[in-house]
């Protein structure tokens, strides 16, 4: 999708056990929806990034919810189950949900895990891309996209990067 | 990588920025792990599978013919290089 495209409705049951909707949201001032899964080397370096934003923003509106919709029949530890112990472990602070029809991710025009969709209060697309320009060492991350962009729309401004280029696994479709 | 692809019958993903980063990783599991382990992998679990995971890996034409690029987005067939990056699956590359 381009930025300012509507965020497509979604129905999907998440780790806590309840269905998640756009209206879910409702009252959030931003949405920010990140394609992940359970076994991606790069979510699994980006997860705790993923907790500490989510956290850091909650206060500011932003709500975080991640997705995941790889084939868990050739992946089964992509499957509710093993992500509902993975949220647990990790703890997720946000819906975990399990996008088993795909409908929703191929909605986004998603290719990769992670790669983040933030919508504004209108859930238009605002920024989409990276989380940060590096997966293995939070040290030596120079652009800091996803906070920028956050930190941008919650002060009523357009991110000065709204698109950078997602990188990590690919999803693993169907 | 280049006599690869020059030699065989795949392209390289039509995205430098993420062929890029894949080949980062791959450097980065040589230098630390002693082979091109998938980036996209679990190295210990590749580790455990022999060769079989250390690019270009076994399930990488697999994964090109269902989807047209393999799961790290290195190779890529060349009609889907040649065609729209932008191709969210295989619903949309067959």
């Amino acid at each position: 999708m381009k930025l300012n495209d509507a965020c497509p409705a979604f129905e999907l049951p998440g780790t806590d056990g309840k269905i998640h909707t756009l209206a879910s949201f409702d009252g959030k001032k931003l949405l920010c929806v990140i394609v992940s899964c359970n076994h991606c080397p790069y979510v699994v370096a980006y997860e705790e990034r993923m907790v500490a934003l989510a956290k850091a923003h909650a206060e500011n509106g932003v709500a975080f919810m991640a997705v995941n919709a790889n084939d868990a029949t050739r992946y089964p530890d992509d499957a509710m189950e093993p992500m509902t112990a993975r949220a647990k472990d990790r703890g997720f602070p946000f819906p975990y949900v399990r996008d088993d029809s795909q409908a929703f991710v191929r909605a986004l025009g998603a290719r990769f895990t992670p790669e983040v969709f933030v919508f504004d209060a209108g859930r238009k697309l605002r920024y989409h891309g990276r989380i940060d320009d590096n997966h293995r060492d939070p040290a030596r991350v120079t652009s800091k996209d996803l906070e920028n962009a956050l930190s941008a729309l919650g002060a009523g401004e357009a991110p000065a990067t709204p698109e950078t280029v997602a990188f990590g696994c690919s999803i693993k479709w169907k | 990588m280049r006599s690869y692809v020059e030699r065989g019958p795949y392209a390289l993903y039509p995205e430098p920025e993420v062929t890029e980063n894949v080949i980062v990783g791959l450097v980065h599991n040589l230098a630390e792990h002693g082979k091109m382990y998938c980036p996209c992998a679990d190295v210990e679990s590749s580790k455990a599978r022999g060769h079989e995971m250390v690019c270009p890996c076994t399930p990488h034409h697999d994964d090109i013919k269902r989807q047209g690029y393999c799961d790290c987005a290195l190779f890529a067939s060349r009609e889907f290089a040649a065609g729209s990056c932008d191709k969210p699956g295989p619903d949309e590359t067959e």
